[in-house]
């Protein structure tokens, strides 16, 4: 049903599967250079995840049979259910501190979402202070989403297909760790970037994965650019008092789960049948 | 005897000083007063195979430690001369038996 939903959206738009981004639609802004040959999917740069890669850093989620992954596909159907009640499509991954596991939840989050053949997903690394997901997911590129935002590089020319089995998802990866990522995040380029990822990939739940709350002010600067957001605190790490702070900053976001990372087994059971 | 009882409270004092300091969330209840609880998902921690491997080591390592202090103490009474009296129950076939299930 979702996929025919699609079909009759573009059919509206006057836009041919594959190709979201298409001249006439998309305002160009002059910041942002949009691919304007309208590139198709398959044309993306595809990588394959090596599982022994994935693996080594507690990335599960692509593994139906994996009991690990079954905490991930709650969460993805709690997440999507909230989501798609509101009609949202921008989901930010956040935490209160460093080492509560935000970028590990956001790429099983985005696998387990891409698991299900009627949605995609694209992963986006908006921790431009300590980028981590081409790394978790080891793909080497020299280009990412700061090539994007100094007009470097087109958006479609950055985004990489994943391949993990018979999976596909899109990775917008960051290169490389800056200093001035406050700066960035509260820049026209950026959101210009994200107005751009909103028109040409609104089929698509997209997930930006953030930097810490309280490690400065870059969440709070694209907060008022996503849709909602999923707060990532983790056992023995977070305490109530940063929990409530991140609340206060997120008075005027949609919180649409807290996810408590790093459970002792024993506290959480999933059972086979 | 008394360096022994005063390394035991030190140890326990040790322990309940770190856990009054540790202000960290330990579970889902604690996050209930905050958040709503429907709001919250819990996600066990994930083991690598590095570290499942490394925890099968550590404890092969620590009986293979507790196995080469018990030898050295009876090593040392035969030395000594020191009679070892030990009653025929210490040695009974349950106790392996509780010592192997422990070990699975």
């Amino acid at each position: 049903m979702e996929s025919i939903r699609q079909a009759v959206e573009r059919a509206r738009a006057g836009r041919a599967p594959g190709m979201e981004s298409s001249a006439g639609m998309v305002k160009q802004n002059p910041q942002i250079r949009t691919a304007r040959s309208g590139l198709i999917d398959d044309q993306l740069n595809e990588t394959e995840l090596k599982d022994y890669v994935l693996q080594s850093n507690r990335i599960v989620a692509h593994d139906s049979a994996n009991i690990c992954a079954k905490p991930y596909d709650m969460l993805r159907t709690q997440v999507l259910r909230a989501m798609d009640l509101k009609g949202w499509k921008i989901l930010a991954v956040t935490s209160p501190t460093p080492q509560c596991g935000k970028t590990l939840t956001a790429i099983n989050l985005a696998l387990s979402i891409a698991r299900q053949p009627e949605r995609s997903v694209l992963l986006v690394d908006m921790d431009l202070q300590r980028p981590r997901i081409a790394r978790a997911l080891g793909v080497r590129r020299s280009d990412g989403v700061l090539g994007v935002l100094g007009g470097d590089i087109e958006l479609r020319e950055a985004i990489i297909q994943a391949r993990v089995g018979d999976h596909r998802f899109m990775v917008l990866p960051a290169e490389a760790p800056t200093s001035n990522s406050s700066e960035w995040m509260s820049s026209r380029a950026m959101s210009a970037m994200v107005q751009q990822i909103k028109m040409d990939y609104q089929s698509r739940i997209v997930i930006l994965d953030l930097p810490p709350m309280l490690s400065g002010d870059d969440v709070i600067a694209i907060l008022p650019q996503v849709d909602c957001v999923l707060l990532v605190a983790a056992v023995g790490t977070s305490t109530i008092a940063q929990i409530e702070e991140c609340n206060k900053h997120l008075q005027s976001a949609d919180v649409v789960r807290l996810v408590l990372n790093k459970v002792p087994e024993i506290d959480v059971k999933y059972h086979y049948y | 005897m008394l360096a022994f009882a005063l390394s035991g409270i030190v140890g326990v004092g040790t322990v309940f000083t770190a856990e009054a300091f540790d202000r960290s969330i330990k579970g889902v209840r604690e996050l209930a007063g905050v958040v709503d609880s429907h709001l919250i998902v819990a996600i066990p921690y994930i083991s690598t195979k590095a570290e499942s491997l490394q925890k099968k080591r550590r404890f092969i390592l620590m009986l293979a430690g507790l196995a080469a202090v018990l030898l050295t103490g009876f090593a040392a009474a035969l030395y000594l001369g020191i009679s070892i009296d030990m009653p025929s129950s210490w040695l009974d076939r349950s106790w392996i038996d509780r010592l192997t299930r422990l070990s699975k």
